[in-house]
């Protein structure tokens, strides 16, 4: 399914972008969900926890972004992105997360810090399937590992149109995999083929089920709502969603199934790492006394997590989504030796009986912070690595062929100036390298989606953001 | 008050405070907040299904319906932070497909319906009808009757479907309407921003979701058809209904679901003890809470009570030598710094931290109801500074150094700190110890500075703390606050003219959790609400 848009429709209800982006106007092309080959367009956040200072950065791979060097040459690296102006005042752990991603100022305070608008997959995604995304099994996915501690901007960074809280990330490789691909069955040997007459017709009642609640949604949404504003967005949400899902939920005569362009995997054959399970509560564990994860559990938990979700990239199981390496606070108690950039992070030894945040954050240690971000971004560099290791029918790998954002949450310790920001993969779109720009990260956002055609909506959501082009950036 | 200095609104329904804004005087419209419609919660869907359709949810169906984690001290039925997303819309569907497929559909027909056979029209209209009253939580419209009845004609002319088949997916239309899966009330009825009464139904389904975490049944739907359905609510004769339904055991579960949350213990990990253990912990917890409230104790056990039910486990970890075998009763009294529930183990582990600033930031949020500013911007160097500053101290050392940090730090962490120095010497699982792993003495005395009309106290250890806490009235208050909270979803620390009230009524029965529930639910503050603001 392939759905052109013309500029017009783009800018539509965007007055704004055209006056304040002059730049972008010649060099926006038309938004498509697939490109000319019909490689999907998709779109994946990643983020670590707790942020580099920017003399890290600007070691660049001699430094905590090491994990990154495999893939400098579709790689473009800004090292001076400035998160405070998207910072409302408060708790500071709380503060910049909301706005990761969104390239818009938060909302709220006390603890109950919400995002000002949608994260971009989401943008991007509803630029390209204005009426629900494709066929696909999972409209996006959310994965990582994190622990809880207060505000959910500080584990989640899908945020929803009206900048509430989308997808927690998934932490259980198992259950990445069951989303993914649980919903698919080999076929029955013995059905030749035949769709089987029960299942259309329980298909029929669910396809007059939904039709007749969305009714109800849209009447909610509509200008006869008794409603007002806030709890309209939030309806608008679920209408959203079960678009999104449609054809999941209730399959019609022309889309009987969810198609995969590649055989699904056996089921059962992931398991989650041993010593990952306490992870599976569904709030994690955390904080002084919490029990110690080894590092290398982790990585082998990341690692599984990038494999199954590049895997699902590359069966067009999903084309946005979301990864987090070590958020909420960065209260995880590893254990175990870490060696990198000469020399060692002896978890056990450093934290005694506290965590990263505590010990290697707010005591200071900068040593220590370069391992341990290294380690970090590590986790994240599993999944880059296993989307670049697939490739697909165009020739190209699976991070060649997607848009990769990559963030955090500060620069210098809890110091939202100077955050690392990357793009990555973009097909062709973007010049690799490093850009030591003042810039502020809606500005990254902002001309990455447009490379696509897609409007970001930051100008319309925040009048007063003040574009600055990133010199070199755009491949054209 | 009186009529001759108010006046009467038919908005509002009764005697005004003489302002312009028609609101009554014992009802306090800062604390009335800007509307936001609430998702029903997990168990709130579950007890619904359960007591309208008479399914009882799979363990399965439990693990795939949508849970949400509300902000860390938050009552699970706040609706601030509710999340959303895809899969919640694909987990609605296959509950509700799924419990649809154990439903007894000529049953089910014929108790809301009272009659069998979806090919009869008038039979189908009543089942729509009844059904509907339950799912809905108010009469529904004709059209949308029109709309279910569209629906089973559709259903019932695909070939090779049966009656049953239009009986489930009228059901499973219903579990994933809004009207279902939303509580919904009128936002923009009056002016912008106007507090308003709030309708019959809608006042039903308050008390409801609030009292039994359900939907309401057919005596509570018919007191709010009488009490003014769809229009602005009089809610004389609602004390009637609200005794009804605290002494229904459905009640059970609210009080389950509030001293979870009260405690954190419903998001508490626990990761500290062994996985058996936290369990301990947590069962034993409940079951004293459950023990006070049901036994009509008066809630000033939680701070001066002698009585808590312990596993061996748990009992163990509050020093019992010789601990009777399953869940037993304890006279605390007996044992080493304890007092009231608020010195149970299961309470003091669920918290998760043995730091000044956490006990202290939670039990002065949550015990005392002072309410704690946000802290300032560099908040994060401060700590960064002070920490590396207080590295060689023993705990109440550093937190005498940060009290003492002026101007930034003095005037919160003098406020929130002093209350977790009773509990210095409970560890993270809440035994008590008098050294710390360092060998370094532990402490329990302080001095609990003066809180509005409360004296300043000080005490020897947190059994002797919470003794004198137990007759102020400040705990009174904050009880009423808290359960204010836990009924409405939203924050209640404004509501100050109707706590008050709601604080005399609970005194006046005894302040037992009846009463406390009681208080708030005959409160004149649950039955109003604010029109959404001008868009």
């Amino acid at each position: 399914m392939t759905r052109t848009f013309t500029r017009r429709h783009l800018l539509r209800g965007a007055g704004s972008i055209a006056i304040g982006l002059p730049f972008l106007e010649e060099f926006m092309p038309s938004a498509r969900a697939e490109a000319d080959d019909g490689t999907p367009c998709r779109l994946f956040t990643m983020s670590f926890g707790l942020g580099i200072a920017r003399a890290m950065q600007l070691e660049q791979f001699e430094g905590p972004l090491q994990p990154l060097a495999p893939f400098a040459d579709k790689a473009a690296m800004f090292t001076r992105v400035d998160g405070g102006p998207l910072s409302a005042s408060g708790t500071p752990h709380f503060s910049t997360s909301a706005a990761t991603f969104t390239g818009v100022p938060q909302q709220g305070d006390g603890g109950n810090y919400q995002a000002g608008g949608p994260s971009m997959e989401q943008v991007m995604k509803r630029a390209l399937h204005p009426s629900g995304v494709p066929n696909v099994a999972v409209p996006e996915i959310s994965a990582g590992i994190w622990s809880r501690t207060g505000a959910v901007s500080q584990f989640t960074r899908h945020w929803n149109e009206d900048g509430s809280p989308g997808q927690r990330p998934e932490r259980r490789p198992s259950r990445i995999f069951d989303l993914l691909f649980g919903m698919f069955e080999p076929p029955d040997p013995g059905s030749g083929g035949e769709p089987d007459p029960d299942q259309l017709v329980r298909n029929h009642v669910h396809r007059s089920v939904l039709d007749s609640v969305l009714d109800q949604y849209q009447h909610l949404t509509s200008d006869a709502s008794p409603l007002g504003a806030a709890s309209k967005a939030k309806i608008d949400n679920h209408l959203s969603a079960i678009r999104d899902v449609e054809t999941q939920l209730a399959p019609n005569d022309e889309e009987p199934d969810i198609p995969l362009v590649c055989d699904p995997p056996e089921a059962g054959d992931i398991n989650d790492p041993d010593g990952y399970s306490f992870y599976d509560a569904a709030n994690g564990a955390t904080g002084p006394g919490a029990p110690q994860i080894a590092w290398q559990v982790a990585r082998e938990a990341m690692t599984l997590i990038g494999e199954i979700l590049a895997l699902g990239i590359s069966c067009d199981a999903v084309r946005f989504g979301s990864l987090l390496s070590v958020g909420g606070g960065g209260h995880i108690r590893f254990s175990g030796v870490y060696d990198a950039l000469g020399g060692s992070l002896d978890f056990e030894q450093v934290l005694g009986d506290g965590t990263p945040h505590d010990r290697i954050f707010h005591d200071y240690r900068p040593e220590h912070i370069r391992r341990y971000q290294h380690f970090s971004i590590g986790l994240v560099a599993e999944t880059l690595r296993a989307m670049d290791a697939i490739v697909e029918l165009n020739g190209r790998t699976v991070l060649d062929n997607s848009l990769v954002l990559f963030g955090t949450e500060y620069g210098e310790n809890h110091d939202p100036a100077d955050t690392f920001h990357a793009v990555l993969g973009g097909g062709d779109r973007f010049n690799a390298g490093w850009y030591d720009q003042p810039l502020i990260p809606s500005d990254v956002y902002h001309q990455a989606l447009a490379a696509y055609g897609v409007d970001s909506g930051i100008p319309e959501r925040w009048p007063d953001y003040q574009p600055t082009e990133i010199t070199g950036f755009r491949n054209v | 008050m009186t009529a001759d200095d108010g006046g009467t609104d038919t908005a509002t329904g009764g005697e005004t405070d003489g302002d312009d804004d028609g609101v009554p005087e014992d009802v306090n419209p800062h604390s009335v907040p800007p509307p936001l419609v609430g998702r029903l919660t997990e168990t709130q869907y579950e007890y619904s299904v359960l007591d309208v359709l008479g399914v009882e949810l799979t363990d399965e169906e439990r693990e795939q319906l949508p849970r949400d984690i509300p902000i860390e001290g938050a009552y699970s039925t706040a609706v601030a932070s509710q999340f959303f997303n895809t899969q919640y819309v694909l987990a609605y569907a296959f509950v509700a497909r799924s419990v649809t497929e154990r439903l007894d559909a000529d049953g089910l027909t014929e108790i809301h319906g009272g009659c069998v056979g979806m090919a009869d029209p008038s039979c189908r209209e009543s089942f729509i009808r009844g059904l509907g009253l339950r799912l809905a939580r108010r009469p529904l419209q004709d059209d949308e009757v029109a709309d279910y009845d569209e629906l089973a004609e559709t259903i019932a002319a695909e070939p090779g479907t049966t009656e049953e088949d239009v009986v489930t997916g009228i059901v499973q239309a219903m579990l994933q309407s809004p009207q279902f899966l939303y509580r919904l009330e009128v936002e923009t009825d009056g002016t912008p921003d106007e507090i308003r009464l709030v309708t019959g139904y809608e006042l039903a389904s308050r008390l409801s979701y609030f009292l039994w975490q359900s939907a309401p049944d057919l005596e509570l739907l018919e007191f709010a058809a009488q009490a003014g359905g769809e229009g602005a609510v009089d809610a004389t004769g609602i004390e009637a209904q609200v005794e009804r339904m605290i002494a229904d055991p459905r009640f059970a579960r609210s009080r389950e679901v509030f001293w979870a949350d009260y405690s954190l213990v419903s998001i508490a990990s626990l990761v500290a003890a062994e996985p058996e253990v936290a369990d301990q912990l947590v069962s034993s917890l409940m079951a004293t809470f459950e023990h006070i409230s049901a036994d009509d104790q008066s809630l000033a056990a939680l701070f001066d009570g002698r009585e808590l039910m312990m596993t061996p486990a748990v009992a163990e970890l509050a020093g019992v030598a010789n601990p009777q075998p399953g869940l037993s009763l304890y006279d605390s009294s007996t044992l080493q710094a304890r007092g009231g529930v608020l010195t149970h183990p299961g309470f003091l582990a669920a918290l998760g931290t043995t730091s000044f600033v956490g006990r202290g930031v939670f039990m002065t949020e949550r015990v005392l109801c002072q309410h704690l500013t946000p802290p300032p911007d560099d908040v994060a160097e401060q700590i960064m500074d002070t920490a590396q500053q207080t590295e060689s101290m023993t705990p109440r050392e550093a937190s005498e150094f940060r009290m003492n940090i002026e101007p930034q730090c003095t005037s919160c962490h003098t406020l929130f700190e002093p209350i977790a120095y009773g509990f210095e010497r409970f560890d993270l699982l809440g035994r008590y110890t008098t050294v710390d792993a360092e060998g370094r003495s532990l402490y329990s005395n302080g001095t609990l500075p003066a809180f509005d009309d409360r004296p300043e106290l000080s005490f020897a250890s947190a059994a002797d703390m919470l003794g004198q806490l137990a007759g102020q009235d400040q705990i009174r208050r904050c009880l009423v606050e808290n359960m204010m909270e836990y009924a409405s979803g939203a924050r209640a620390s404004a509501a100050v003219g109707s706590i008050e009230q709601a604080a005399d009524d609970f005194v006046a029965a005894e302040e037992t959790f009846d009463g406390l529930a009681m208080s708030v639910a005959e409160n004149r503050q649950l039955t109003f609400k604010r029109s959404a603001p001008a868009e």
